[in-house]
């Protein structure tokens, strides 16, 4: 027999011993007889506006800035006026306005707030999704727990793009990219005669039965029951979620048509669906010419399209388990939002069943360049991270083995998740 | 050669030249050639007791062990299975159907040697190594910087003509390690900016990381912030082996890495100011830097990993040469050995010592007297890489099915006792479709090309072979995990380029294929074999019930790529 047990098989039977009830979907909890009545499963819609958003021009404005300020739904909070809708939607969301983090450069940046921790050269660490889909997912989703959506782009800037990796969790647990709201899945349609598809089926399937009689090894196991998963995702009601002129006009007017609208409405549906984590990126933020002008056009489809989200979610009685996340990698520099600024800048936390309607954090209110430092209740990237995880449920503590056998936490053991919106 | 005929004014008879030397030089042409061109029968006959030593272990270990070994291969699994281990790729139909239809004794062993002959093998080899030593993600600068994905590709190309070329393994290794100057004279280089940091500037670690792990067997890396809790290990070991990679200096072009040196006053390799690492200890020693958990600060000298006497340095020695001699050293305990284990665990799946970069004391070889004799036979054909190759496809181990038989095959495996079925990687899988499907820029994306503003460095969308590669990625440290889910099988089953065929049917009907002639060459473009009477009956009725032959056949092409037979390395 081959030598002592491995550092692997170890940790694994130790991990074993410590399982924890894994999300049954609350659907399913109710369907299955006797099946045992878990708390509802967290789920989470990452808005991720990548270039870097001004925070100055959206929700940490100061007195003098380049855009006027208004109240919102919670006494004592303000925020700029292209936002109104948001503002309205106070009472749901937590901000965060002392993130203080240290990368100023695009994907780095981008790099440490998606895995909490800054990029080596050596191993990827996995990306938040990833985490959420191998942490909190079905074990055996008919759709990956983790989607992308592509919500467009006002200009191509923001430096490299990054794309979420599930590294050392598994390639099972990589995002399913959807690059159009509009179009949806891809791949979706077997294009052309239904007929003549299932005439092609059958006679893959005779075959295939035979191969497995003969050499049913677990390679050719998984093979086969992953081609039927995907059949089975072509035929199912998942879907049709991806078929948004199934929703009422008004409603579909209230996202709005932008495609990050479209996004929103197709991520509530994916969330209704089962989907664990729904990144939807949206490019073009890296304002050095300026942030005002531009962060005015967007909010003309950002602000109603997140206020009906929360919304939406809230009357469906899916808000308290969806959190949503609204961030860039960074923020800008103070008044005009030309440069990267990492140094304060700000991020948002909706819904997820977090204490809401409140502001954690501030920046400063100096004369000149307002805003420029953090003076209350900085958050690194790691603790945003935590934050994050327990708030969805999941344990930042936990540890996974990374390449060359190294036990690695999902986040930063220095992490101090804001316990300001825990619960 | 041809020799152009003789002027008017000489004869034959008269040209001194024309009666003697060229008639020499012709002979000793031909003599050369049987010298350098061995046929298959010597070059078999001299590994043969190797080869029945190998297999002589593994029966023996089988047998303690109270399992039977499969039985051998049939030449259709063997055919593909060498096709695809040595060239990266599948047959096409008429190199199929030559392999199966010889009647020649030694077919197996001179299919061998030709695959280990063909440009594909070199190009195969080339671009594992680069996957064995590029990061998942490749390095860029982080405001933009697009990753250096053409550099990256030059370095498979070069290790592909220096694996062709029959270059020793030790001097291919020396090669990269010793490297000096612009990528575009060097272009093996790029080595360092890959194992260096994120933004691909060389790092000492990260040189001594991936060396030892890739060349020497070894995992240091944990040693690199603390001492091994592990193995023996220890910071000095790591550092020790990082020291000789501190002099190191480069430069970018704009965002891109562009050439290494070695220098001590900082001239950078063409001559001119490049940066280096800001070291103040003496030559021969490291410090170690801030991010080590353990010990920052304190300075270590360069030694070599088993001793324990640190390396003498002079004060302007340039260090990379010295590692690099001690490394491929004939008296080098890790780095022949390194290369067998994990050649062997590319044909196996499994390494004879496991992980396969981890070699020491304590992790027993499954098969010491094999390891042991193949590394020396390594040494001994000055690491004739081929020739390496050409022992273990030629072992009976090699050679046996991957069906599984009645009971305990899983551990029939484990001892190559069979063979185990492995995923095709994401690149051979990229190529054997192209071939199959005669669509050469087979390309699965979802974009439209028309827009534009997807495209470049800020775009989530690649190149055609970028995005194809991302999606069919696979589990590089065990080839026989089936990683592949909903995404790759709904772009498998409904991409319209694999529904509509590329240009094989079309082909097919040009050349006037009768319908067998036609199931028969899909099955061969495919599953590199004939159909079964039961296959050929099946496909022969649903092609019948079609009004449009083309689009059925395309069909039947469809249902053979989809098969698991085609994506699975029996």
């Amino acid at each position: 027999m081959p030598s002592a047990i491995s550092r692997r098989e170890l940790f694994n039977l130790a991990a074993a011993g410590a399982v924890t009830t894994a999300g049954v979907p609350w659907f399913h909890a109710l369907a299955a007889d006797g099946a045992k009545q878990a708390s509802k499963p967290k789920a989470c819609i990452l808005l991720w506006m990548d270039g870097g958003p001004s925070q100055a021009h959206t929700f940490d404005p100061k007195p003098g800035g380049e855009f006027p300020i208004i109240s919102t739904a919670v006494p004592g909070i303000q925020v700029t006026e292209q936002f109104p809708k948001i503002a309205g939607v106070m009472n749901d969301i937590a901000l965060f306005r002392g993130m203080s983090t240290t990368e100023g450069e695009h994907y780095r940046a981008k790099y440490l707030m998606h895995t909490g921790y800054p990029r080596l050269g050596s191993f990827d660490y996995p990306a938040i999704g990833c985490i959420a889909s191998s942490e909190i997912g079905l074990k055996n989703p008919e759709m990956p727990n983790f989607v992308t959506i592509d919500a467009g782009y006002d200009k191509n800037n923001g430096g490299r793009f990054y794309r979420s990796v599930p590294s050392y969790l598994g390639v099972r647990h990589a995002p399913l990219a959807v690059a159009d709201p509009d179009k949806g899945l891809e791949n979706l349609g077997a294009g052309g005669d239904d007929q003549e598809f299932t005439a092609q089926l059958e006679l893959l399937m005779k075959s295939e039965k035979r191969f497995n009689d003969d050499f049913g090894v677990s390679p050719v196991q998984a093979k086969q029951d992953a081609f039927k998963r995907a059949l089975t995702l072509m035929r199912s009601n998942k879907v049709k979620a991806f078929d948004l002129n199934a929703e009422p006009a008004k409603l579909r007017d209230s996202y709005g048509n932008h495609k990050f609208g479209r996004s929103c409405l197709l991520a509530r549906r994916l969330i209704e669906t089962g989907t664990s984590f729904i990144e939807i990126f949206h490019r073009g933020w890296d304002d050095h010419g300026g942030a005002a002008k531009e962060i005015k056009k967007r909010s003309e489809w950002m602000d109603p399209a997140i206020a009906t989200l929360i919304t939406d979610l809230k009357v469906r009685g899916l808000l308290d388990n969806t959190l949503i996340v609204w961030m860039g990698e960074f923020g800008r520099s103070p008044v005009n939002g030309t440069g990267h600024y990492a140094r304060a800048w700000t991020t948002f936390l909706a819904g997820g069943g977090i204490k809401t309607g409140q502001v954690v954090g501030k920046t400063d209110d100096k004369e000149k360049n307002p805003g420029s430092t953090v003076i209350d209740r900085p958050i690194t990237s790691a603790d945003f991270c935590a934050t994050i995880c327990k708030a969805l449920g999941i344990d930042p503590a936990k540890e996974v083995l990374a390449p060359g056998e190294r036990p690695m936490r999902l986040v930063d053991k220095n992490a101090k998740a804001v316990t300001e919106v825990l619960g | 050669m041809s020799w152009t005929s003789p002027p008017a004014r000489f004869s034959i008879s008269d040209n001194p030249m024309r009666r003697f030397f060229l008639p020499t030089l012709r002979m000793l042409c031909v003599l050369t050639s049987l010298l350098v061109i061995q046929p298959a029968a010597v070059r078999s006959a001299e590994i043969k007791p190797l080869v029945q030593s190998i297999d002589a272990e593994i029966d023996r270990k089988l047998k303690d062990a109270k399992l039977t070994p499969a039985a051998l291969s049939d030449d259709a699994e063997f055919l593909r299975r060498a096709y695809l281990d040595i060239t990266g790729r599948i047959p096409t139909a008429k190199q199929a159907a030559a392999f199966l239809d010889s009647t020649e004794a030694d077919k197996r062993a001179k299919l061998i040697n030709e695959l280990l002959a063909s440009a594909n093998y070199g190009e195969q080899m080339g671009r594992v190594w680069r996957e064995w030593i590029a990061p998942a993600e490749l390095p860029s600068e982080g405001n933009g910087g697009n990753q250096p994905l053409v550099a990256t590709q030059n370095l498979s190309k070069w290790f592909a003509q220096r694996f062709n070329a029959g270059d020793g393994w030790d001097k291919i290794v020396r090669d990269v390690l010793t490297v000096n100057g612009t990528l575009k004279d060097a272009p093996q280089g790029i080595y360092y900016s890959l194992v260096g940091d994120d933004q691909g500037k060389p790092l000492p670690a990260g040189a001594a990381r991936n060396i030892s792990s890739l060349f020497m067997g070894v995992q240091l890396q944990c040693a690199e912030c603390h001492n091994d809790p592990f193995k023996e290990w220890k910071q000095a070991d790591f550092w020790g082996t990082a020291a000789f990679f501190r002099n190191m200096s480069w430069k970018f072009n704009g965002r891109y890495f562009d050439g290494i040196g070695e220098a001590f006053d900082v001239p950078g390799p063409d001559g001119k100011k490049a940066t280096a690492i800001n070291d103040k200890s003496p030559n021969g020693s490291i410090t170690i830097p801030k991010e080590a958990f353990k010990n920052s600060g304190t300075i270590i000298p360069a030694k070599f990993v088993g001793n324990t006497a640190p390396y003498s340095a002079k004060e302007k020695q340039p260090l990379r040469p010295v590692f690099a001699e001690w490394l491929t050293a004939k008296e080098n305990p890790y780095f022949a050995k390194a290369f067998v284990n994990r050649t062997w665990a590319y044909f196996f799946a499994r390494g004879i010592v496991n992980p396969v970069d981890d070699m020491r004391d304590e992790n027993v070889p499954l098969l010491p007297e094999t390891l042991q004799k193949l590394t020396d036979d390594f040494v001994a054909s000055n690491y004739d890489v081929r020739r390496l190759m050409r022992c273990i496809t030629n072992t009976q181990a090699y050679q046996r099915s991957s069906r599984p038989s009645q009971k305990k095959s899983g551990e029939s495996v484990a001892l190559f006792g069979r063979m185990p079925v492995k995923l095709m990687s994401a690149e051979i899988l990229y190529d054997s479709l192209k071939l199959a499907m005669t669509d050469p820029g087979l390309d699965l994306r979802n974009y439209d090309a028309k827009d534009a503003g997807r495209f470049g460095e800020s775009s989530p969308v690649g190149s055609p072979y970028d995005e194809f590669v991302k999606l069919f990625t696979t589990n590089e440290d065990d080839a026989t995990d089936f990683t592949h889910g909903i995404p790759q099988f709904l772009a498998l089953i409904n991409h319209p380029r694999l529904r509509t065929g590329g240009k094989t049917v079309e082909g097919l009907m040009k050349a006037k294929s009768t319908p067998e002639q036609t199931v028969e060459a899909l099955y061969l473009s495919t599953l590199s074999r004939r159909p079964t009477s039961e296959e050929a009956t099946e496909a022969q009725t649903f092609v019948g019930k079609s009004k449009d032959p083309v689009k059925s056949y395309n069909g039947v092409l469809w249902m053979l790529v989809n098969r698991s037979e085609f994506i699975l390395v029996r």
